[in-house]
């Protein structure tokens, strides 16, 4: 009888714990689908910001006219020779000032995201010993949203312009000024500059906009990941598939809100992160941090 | 209006290299190559200004990306041990019929 018992009690064992790890490992699963997603918003968040600051130093584009008539203003110098010649030729294309000090620093943002993903990528492998794991990426998941929260509000405080709309602005303006003597026509012109200049002020609103956007979908997804780690050895399987389920409407519906709304957004999440005991200790943490790094600069 | 010291400076800096580019888009390829420095210049101030304003949102420190691939050795750790054991389940239910 004996020998029957403990046989029926090792199959009871190996089918509870497979049962066990097909459930959990739908866990993992969720924790991991999301911090990709995390990961991905985030990236989407930084190529805006990257785009804004090329943007922000960036030329109009030239005519071939224009060149030529560049070129043929510099022939009719008084000095010309083989110094001038070779100038002229160097100077006749303009080349894009190198924006490669900024995007390593967006790259060392990257990084860090793209690090939090690649931590989850074997944990439906591993669910069943990876617990404490988890647990412990909780405090680095709220900082990096934080961090995406931080990243909105540097955008909303420091915007960016267009600097190629700026200068074709600034010289039709220029041109105006010099040629038109009619002041009937220079009135008429000079509306048709101011009309290019508040177009300008709603494409930079929308450019700042469009960031702070991505930056605020970020943050949701960022928080929704955390909220995951931090209950992912309590949450049943259909929690965390709610949780899933709640979060995917609220970042699509993000697009195309106002700044106001969005930051409203971003403040939401701040609210979130203070109002959660534990992770409002990690927030004192995060700007005990801060504060020594900015006292070390 | 600039709310900070922080927003004041960007803003002197970002109005003294839009100048100097404008100046620059709009002259002749001559005066251009004569520019070039002082214009690469006047970005490098503003590139600069600008990495300094973005690292005042990054938080995070080199000791999180340590700590983050510490936890995900340990997460791969956990896969392997999960792993053997999952092959010795199956391993024993191949077995099991021939043994009884």
């Amino acid at each position: 009888m004996k020998p029957i018992v403990s046989r029926s009690l090792s199959i009871v064992l190996c089918v509870s714990l497979l049962f066990q790890i097909s459930c959990s490992k739908e866990k993992a699963e969720a924790v991991k689908a999301t911090a990709n997603a995390f990961n991905e918003q985030a990236q989407a968040a930084l190529d805006k910001l990257e785009g804004l600051f090329k943007e922000s130093a960036s030329f109009t584009p030239e005519m071939k006219e224009d060149v030529i008539e560049g070129i043929v203003a510099d022939l009719k110098g008084d000095r010309f020779g083989e110094e001038e010649i070779r100038q002229i030729l160097k100077g006749s294309k303009i080349e894009d000032l190198d924006p490669s000090d900024y995007n390593q620093k967006i790259e060392e943002i990257r990084i860090t995201y793209r690090e939090f993903a690649a931590m989850f990528t074997n944990l439906p492998q591993g669910n069943l010993f990876a617990g404490d794991a988890v647990e412990r990426s909780e405090k680095v998941a709220v900082k990096l949203t934080v961090q995406m929260y931080s990243l909105g509000q540097h955008i909303k405080k420091y915007p960016f312009v267009s600097s190629s709309r700026l200068q074709a602005i600034r010289r039709k303006r220029d041109l105006i000024k010099m040629n038109e003597t009619r002041p009937e026509v220079l009135d008429v012109k000079m509306s048709a500059v101011a009309e290019d200049i508040y177009s300008l002020r709603i494409e930079t609103d929308k450019a700042n906009r469009d960031a702070i956007a991505e930056c605020a979908k970020g943050a949701v997804l960022g928080l929704q990941v955390a909220k995951l780690i931090r209950d992912y050895k309590k949450f049943s399987v259909n929690d965390i598939l709610q949780i899933m389920k709640e979060t995917l409407p609220s970042v699509s519906q993000l697009t195309g809100q106002n700044t106001e709304s969005l930051l409203g957004k971003l403040n939401n999440i701040q609210s979130a992160v203070k109002s959660d005991p534990k992770w409002a200790q990690i927030a004192v943490q995060i700007e005990a941090e801060v504060a020594r790094q900015r006292t070390k600069l | 209006m600039p709310e900070d010291n922080d927003a004041k400076m960007l803003e002197q800096l970002t109005y003294a290299f839009g100048d100097l580019q404008y100046k620059y888009r709009y002259s002749t390829p001559l005066d251009r190559a004569n520019m070039r420095p002082a214009l690469e210049e006047a970005f490098g101030l503003y590139q600069s200004y600008r990495i300094m304003l973005l690292g005042g949102a990054v938080i995070t420190t080199e000791q999180d990306l340590e700590e983050m691939r510490s936890i995900r050795d340990q997460i791969d750790r956990a896969a392997t041990t999960q792993g053997l054991i999952e092959s010795a389940i199956n391993l024993a239910g191949f077995l099991r019929p021939l043994l009884i």
